[in-house]
């Protein structure tokens, strides 16, 4: 079985989703931490 | 006493969300998503999961911290007494005893399991397990579980001092109290555990053909198997129902323990940013590096039909047989360090859950029957130490199997279901979206009204009939149990009815209570 381009641009996708609602969300947490 | 004292509250913001995230991270990121996504379309089953984590994880996370804080308002830490104030009715508060029914039942054997990934990352560093098969390393694990005996396991002892261990660290950390204990865990246990994982996915993307005669058998094929996908899947409902149980459990919802936290929140702390980071945190460490640990190094050791057959045998086999197997061959250098590594971030992933789970309890005692933290710690202990015996020494007919079905797995879903009804439809949808909104960092999207007051109850109604279809009723008439295990699976039934009685008994008695007082 090989890793083939749509398996590839499934795992970018997931990957690049859930990675920057960690960061956007982390980012506004300490954000509005800093705030209070 | 807690009825006219100072509730406690969090210390830290971070520290909160470090601690819903650690409820909603557990073994199942690790070992279950990872089978669930190679069994069911590879690639194509994260199209279902990210519709169900829209349409029905995100909003349930949402409404349990929604109703938590609601309830803490009004000094209710626990869903008898938050149901009580979201609906003026007899009923509600009996509803609300189920919330604690379920996380002090799976409290009680989930805490047993956890104590297995303890033992187990000391077995790893001590060396214990090296070049097994898996006929010996199925022996080594059903050994130290008191089935059978080995040259390593003799007796269940060896487990049972570390059941004691892990309990006595269990609640050690509730007596300490919401800040100087469950957050100060969180904010030790979790950092900790996304830097092994995040070492550990490293360790195996860079380990590429483990053995040269064996090309096919790579870290790259154990991607392509997760991640390659098969469209084809999508047109069966099954992959559907699978992504959404996948998403229901991963997040930790049903139980009560969102709302136990959420209640030691003040009126105008935020829960919508709070809610959707840890959220993300929790998908985080499944699906970038739960989907990069076991399934892959699987493929690499075992190739690729061996890894199918592993997958179905379920997360345990996964966990606690093929993967020491893999630290414990020759062709991965410092596999008793990784080992250690992998077991020690199941047993971090394991507490911060365990943890939750007793917390429901405590503040029932606490604010309900004005117990101080201390006695209503001792009380659980005592409680859930009695309970685990029968989990511990009927383990092999099955016991453990048939709480985990009806409180960790369809009793999930009844009251979420139910919740989820009595937030947005009794109480009022409007209401509901307000507590929410209130103070919130950031403004919920106004799509989610929609989505929590009709899709996901919608969702939870079709997943429950599913279920009770398709499990419930063969497992409620022992369709597929073993002669032998009937009684045992009787006696599990017995003990959880008893849990449920006496639950329901103090509820009672505790509004008798507060009722003559006021």
């Amino acid at each position: 079985m090989e890793f083939t381009t749509n398996g590839i641009i499934f795992l970018a996708l997931a990957w690049i989703i859930i990675i920057s609602l960690v960061v956007i969300s982390f980012y506004k947490v300490f954000k509005t931490q800093k705030k209070n | 006493m807690s009825l006219n004292g100072e509730r406690e509250q969090w210390g830290t913001k971070i520290g909160l969300i470090l601690a819903v995230a650690g409820n909603a991270v557990g073994l199942g990121n690790f070992l279950r998503f990872p089978v669930q996504a190679a069994q069911n379309g590879g690639g194509a089953f994260m199209i279902p999961y990210f519709i169900f984590f829209l349409l029905l994880g995100i909003p349930l996370m949402w409404i349990e911290w929604g109703i938590g804080r609601h309830g803490g308002k009004f000094r209710h830490g626990s869903a008898p007494g938050m149901f009580d104030v979201l609906w003026k009715n007899k009923l509600a508060k009996y509803f609300g005893a189920l919330g604690l029914f379920i996380s002090i039942t799976i409290l009680i054997y989930y805490t047993y399991i956890e104590s297995w990934t303890l033992g187990f990352s000391i077995f790893s560093i001590l060396g214990l397990y090296s070049n097994e098969t898996r006929e010996t390393m199925t022996s080594f694990l059903s050994s130290y579980q008191g089935i059978t005996t080995s040259q390593t396991f003799t007796s269940i002892w060896p487990a049972y001092l570390l059941m004691l261990l892990t309990f006595a660290i269990n609640f050690a950390v509730l007596y300490k109290g919401i800040s100087k204990g469950i957050e100060k865990l969180a904010k030790i246990a979790m950092p900790l555990l996304f830097i092994f994982a995040i070492i550990l996915a490293i360790r195996i993307f860079t380990l590429g053909t483990p053995d040269p005669a064996f090309p096919e058998n790579s870290v790259a094929n154990g991607f392509a198997f997760i991640w390659n996908p098969d469209f084809s899947a999508l047109g069966n409902p099954n992959i559907w129902l699978a992504a959404a149980g996948q998403i229901f459990f991963t997040l930790s919802v049903g139980m009560g323990t969102i709302h136990a936290y959420a209640s030691y929140l003040k009126p105008n702390d935020d829960i919508a940013l709070s809610g959707l980071a840890t959220a993300s945190t929790n998908e985080f460490a499944e699906v970038v590096l739960g989907a990069s640990i076991a399934i892959p190094v699987a493929v690499a050791f075992f190739g690729l039909d061996a890894t199918k057959e592993i997958a179905q045998g379920g997360a345990f086999n996964l966990g606690f047989v093929s993967m020491p197997i893999i630290f414990g061959s020759s062709h991965f250098p410092l596999g008793e360090l990784f080992g250690f590594m992998w077991f020690l971030l199941l047993f971090f992933a394991g507490i911060t859950s365990s943890v939750a789970m007793g917390q429901p309890v405590v503040a029932f005692l606490e604010d309900e029957f004005g117990m101080s933290r201390k006695k209503a710690v001792t009380a659980l202990a005592i409680t859930v130490l009695i309970a685990v015996q029968f989990v511990i020494f009927f383990l092999k007919f099955g016991f453990l199997d048939e709480m985990d079905y009806w409180a960790g797995t369809f009793g999930l879903v009844v009251f979420a279901l139910i919740e989820t009804i009595l937030f947005m439809w009794v109480f009022g949808a409007d209401k509901a979206w307000k507590e929410m909104n209130q103070g919130g960092d950031i403004q919920i999207p106004f799509f989610f009204y929609y989505v929590m007051k009709y899709i996901t109850p919608l969702i939870l109604m079709i997943l429950m009939g599913w279920w009770f279809i398709q499990s419930a009723i063969p497992t409620l008439f022992l369709q597929n149990a073993v002669p032998e295990n009937v009684p045992y699976i009787w006696g599990a039934r017995a003990l959880m009815v008893a849990i449920a009685v006496i639950l329901m008994l103090m509820v009672k008695k505790a509004w008798a209570n507060n009722h003559s007082e006021v």
